[in-house]
């Protein structure tokens, strides 16, 4: 391939004729590009609005730099890919907003500080990256597709002249698929044109890929296939062996459990004991009155007994086996002396007196007998029976009962007298007012002058003294 | 086509093709014409305003009105200078005719430093209703606001206030001085200078402009606080920057006959970025909004809870619309930006969606209900009024287009794939 000066070609004398037509690096392939050098992108301009003028449909100018007005004068209409680019981005959004509304509502509710489980806000970065991300991937893509790229090569590299297209010639290529494609008049029409140089690119003989290239691709393919084969067969496998995690699920997260040990305290445990002084949530029981019917600085007075609140029961069976003949002179009681409350530490309201009663009929009925007086079903079975280690329970009519202070009684009932045991971890504080008020009224009852009964109640009375 | 900055490039290029354009490029007797009945106007308009005020919300709402309206006009300003700028910085071509005009947008900043006054007044007369933080009862009510004591009382806010015009003239003057100095000689070292400067000025410009709209519009409630808050501002501030370039370029194309150089792709262009600035500001809006509806701290959630009821949740919707998805979707296409009749008609419409955006900014802070009368529009019409008087006088008998850049021969072949 010689460098020939341009000269004026003399039409309709074949080919081999035309001067500055170059041949081929094969001409024993067919030709596919027709390729003409301009030195001017003027000449270049005019050349490619002859061409498209002509009616040619696949051709391309090349150059160095962008012309200004090329595009019009090659025919090229504005590019499609704004509307793919539209599509896919709309796309985008409907894909986000299904894909948050199916994954977050639908299929995996979960409920997260009470928010919404679909809300556009939180949606909508979601919906704008994808947006975002198809937008530009069908960008690319559809860029890529509408000029054909990739492209490993090109038949027009064959030529030496043409890589001057990155410095400062320029060139019109005619393909020969083109329908308006005809050799000679084509090379005639560039030639006319104005052209340095015309010359024609053929197709290339593709040669086979070398040995050591073909080898090491499926030698790669080959070991690319190892570690899927290796996940494939261990999921289908069974094993005794701990399971091969890549990526640890949450539930299999480092933790301790109950009761296992740790290397982490001295101690050894993995459970850590309450700091002292600790108070859990809702057992600050702080009001004396209301939960041990003390009054206030009560437990002053308790911590200044030699016993303790709770032990005092064992203290008082002491006190009762006392009271059998031959034994020591009873001790006094400790509980005598705290600081007693003598009235009760909430509203006293007719719905707090039903509530007592109902109460009362339900724990203490059994044994005490509806009307207090000791003579509960359980307690009539125990003489019937002659049980020999039951207390029967006393009478609440008693001198000392009827005097005795409230929170003393409020005691009792919490932590126990005598055979009977604390109530307290099974009536909550205010059924245990709600009982002593009723306990009150029973009481009150038996003392009653007829002038307490409201007259007109009176007649509904049956054993009255007349 | 190459980027060479030789002053032979320059000569050459631009003295043969465009010769004849450089004649009648100044506003010359429509200056006149504009100047003193817009001056009239400002004026009018204010007084209608205050005496509007007088009967209804007195004064506070007549400074109320009257930040809102300041503000609008001075986006334009802050809006073109950042613009300016950005084009010194990245040595843009395309945009050297269009450069003027903005150059001289900005420069009103300087005769809108003196209209500030009547809110630094109030501020130093201790007028609290406005601004909360400068209530004594207020602050000490609120101990939020008296941690930010040392940073929101009247002195320091006057220091600052005179700082932010300080920068700003400073810039706007140096931008200006330079580029009209080169319509004199197509000394490219000019140009050299300036896009020099312009990385450290534009430091100046984002701190100055993002304290600003904290200490101006954000301190209205002091509780307060976004960190996004300043950008919030600019993103607004560009988009009306952009839709009033548009908009004078035709109306001084038009029926003025100025500006011819201007063509069909530089508007394009302008349109793009005012499309791309409407996004800009939807995504800056959305971004302060998710992060604080999502974080659900009371004391952020107030701000949009006084939005969000009350009436203004119709405006924050207009706002959202009208600001934010009819522009984009007609912005998006591309006969849109290429149509002078479409790209003004857009371009009006912005114009008034960023006044919605500051009004909803600013008035909630007033009243828990939109509140729009004489007050309001008077106040509007007067800043605006007064702004265009002091664009008119900024741009004097200058040039509307510069006449020796380097880079103008560029500009006038700019052509849009």
């Amino acid at each position: 391939m010689t460098s020939t000066p341009h000269d004026e070609a003399s039409p309709g004398t074949g080919e081999a004729a035309v001067r500055g037509v170059a041949p081929a690096a094969d001409p024993k392939q067919p030709v596919a590009y027709v390729l003409a050098e301009y030195s001017t992108p003027e000449a270049l301009v005019k050349a490619a609005r002859q061409v498209y003028q002509q009616g040619y449909t696949k051709f391309d100018a090349h150059s160095p730099f962008p012309i200004h007005g090329i595009d019009d004068a090659m025919g090229i209409k504005f590019t499609r890919l704004p509307w793919f680019t539209f599509v896919a981005g709309g796309l985008g959004i409907i894909t986000a907003t299904l894909l948050i509304y199916y994954t977050n509502k639908e299929w995996y509710p979960y409920l997260i500080s009470g928010k919404p489980l679909f809300s556009i806000p939180s949606a909508a970065p979601v919906m704008f990256e994808l947006m975002v991300l198809f937008a530009a991937i069908t960008t690319l893509l559809g860029m890529l597709a509408l000029n054909r790229l990739p492209l490993f090569t090109h038949p027009l590299f064959q030529s030496t002249r043409f890589q001057r297209v990155t410095n400062d010639k320029f060139f019109l290529s005619i393909d020969a698929r083109d329908p308006k494609y005809k050799s000679e008049k084509t090379i005639q029409l560039l030639t006319g044109l104005g052209a340095e140089y015309v010359e024609t690119c053929h197709k290339e003989a593709s040669a086979p890929l070398p040995w050591a290239f073909r080898t090491a691709v499926f030698l790669g393919l080959l070991l690319a296939m190892v570690p899927v084969s290796m996940v494939a067969w261990k999921r289908s496998t069974y094993s005794r062996e701990p399971r091969i995690r890549v990526i640890f699920d949450m539930v299999s997260q480092p933790k301790k459990k109950t009761q296992t040990t740790s290397t982490l305290w001295q101690d050894g445990r993995a459970m850590r004991p309450w700091v002292e002084g600790t108070i859990a949530k809702g057992e600050l029981k702080a009001d004396d009155a209301f939960y041990r019917g003390l009054k206030p600085g009560g437990l002053n007075a308790v911590a200044a007994t030699t016993v303790s609140m709770t032990n005092l029961v064992a203290n008082q069976d002491g006190a009762a086996a006392a009271a059998t003949p031959g034994a020591p002179a009873t001790p006094p009681d400790p509980l005598d002396k705290l600081p007693w409350i003598e009235n009760f530490p909430l509203e006293v309201t007719p719905e707090l007196m039903k509530r007592g009663q109902e109460r009362y009929n339900i724990y203490c009925a059994t044994c005490h007998g509806l009307g207090g007086v000791g003579n509960g079903l359980v307690t009539i079975r125990a003489i019937e029976l002659a049980e020999g280690t039951w207390v029967p329970p006393v009478t609440f009519h008693s001198e000392g009962l009827r005097k005795q202070p409230i929170g003393r009684m409020f005691h009792s009932i919490s932590n126990g007298v005598r055979k009977m045991p604390g109530y307290g971890d099974q009536i909550p504080e205010r059924d245990r007012w709600a009982i002593l008020l009723y306990v009150r009224a029973l009481q009150k009852s038996k003392y009653a002058p007829l002038s307490d009964v409201p007259p007109e109640k009176v007649n509904q009375l049956t054993d009255v003294a007349p | 086509m190459s980027h060479a900055l030789t002053p032979e490039h320059s000569t050459t290029g631009s003295h043969a093709q465009a010769g004849s354009w450089k004649e009648h490029q100044t506003l010359g007797a429509l200056a006149g014409k504009i100047w003193l009945p817009a001056l009239i106007t400002g004026v009018a308009g204010l007084v209608v305003a205050a005496g509007a005020a007088a009967f209804t919300g007195g004064l506070r709402q007549f400074l109320f009105a009257y930040l809102t309206a300041f503000m609008y006009v001075l986006s334009f300003t802050l809006g073109s200078m950042l613009f300016v700028l950005v084009q010194h910085l990245t040595r843009a071509g395309w945009g050297v005719v269009i450069r003027r005009m903005q150059e001289l947008i900005a420069s009103a900043v300087l005769p809108l430093s003196i209209l500030f006054l009547p809110i630094l007044v109030a501020v130093l007369m201790g007028n609290g209703e406005v601004y909360p933080w400068n209530n004594p009862a207020f602050v000490a009510d609120h101990p939020l606001v008296q941690a930010k004591a040392s940073y929101l009382n009247s002195g320091w806010f006057t220091v600052r206030a005179v700082a932010y015009f300080a920068i700003w003239i400073f810039i706007t003057r140096f931008l200006l001085r330079n580029s009209l100095k080169q319509d004199q000689t197509p000394d490219p070292s000019i140009t050299i200078k300036l896009e020099e400067r312009s990385g450290p000025l534009i430091f100046l410009f984002a701190l100055s402009c993002t304290f600003a709209a904290i200490d101006w519009m954000m301190s209205l409630a002091p509780e307060w606080y976004s960190t996004i808050f300043g950008v919030y501002y600019f993103a607004g501030s560009m988009v009306g920057s952009f839709a009033l370039l548009n908009l004078l370029i035709i109306l001084l194309q038009k029926p003025a006959g100025l500006l011819s150089p201007i063509s069909v792709e530089h508007r394009h262009d302008t349109g793009k970025l005012m499309f791309g600035f409407t996004c800009f500001w939807a995504y800056i809006g959305f971004s302060q909004y998710m992060l604080i509806w999502y974080a659900n701290i009371p004391e952020e959630t107030l701000w949009f809870q006084a939005r969000q009821n009350g009436g203004w949740e119709y405006v924050s919707l207009v706002l959202i619309f009208g600001h934010f998805f009819i522009p984009a979707l007609l912005l998006l296409r591309r006969q849109f930006k290429r149509s002078k009749s479409q790209l003004a008609f857009v371009s009006v419409w912005l114009l008034v969606m960023h006044y919605v955006d500051l009004y909803w900014l600013i008035y909630p802070q007033f009243a828990p209900s939109p509140v729009f009368g004489l007050v309001e529009i008077g106040a509007l019409v007067g800043l605006v009024g007064l702004f265009v008087a002091a664009l008119v006088k900024a741009a004097g008998q200058h040039s509307l287009l510069p006449l020796n850049d380097p880079r103008l021969d560029e500009s006038l072949k700019f052509h849009n794939i």
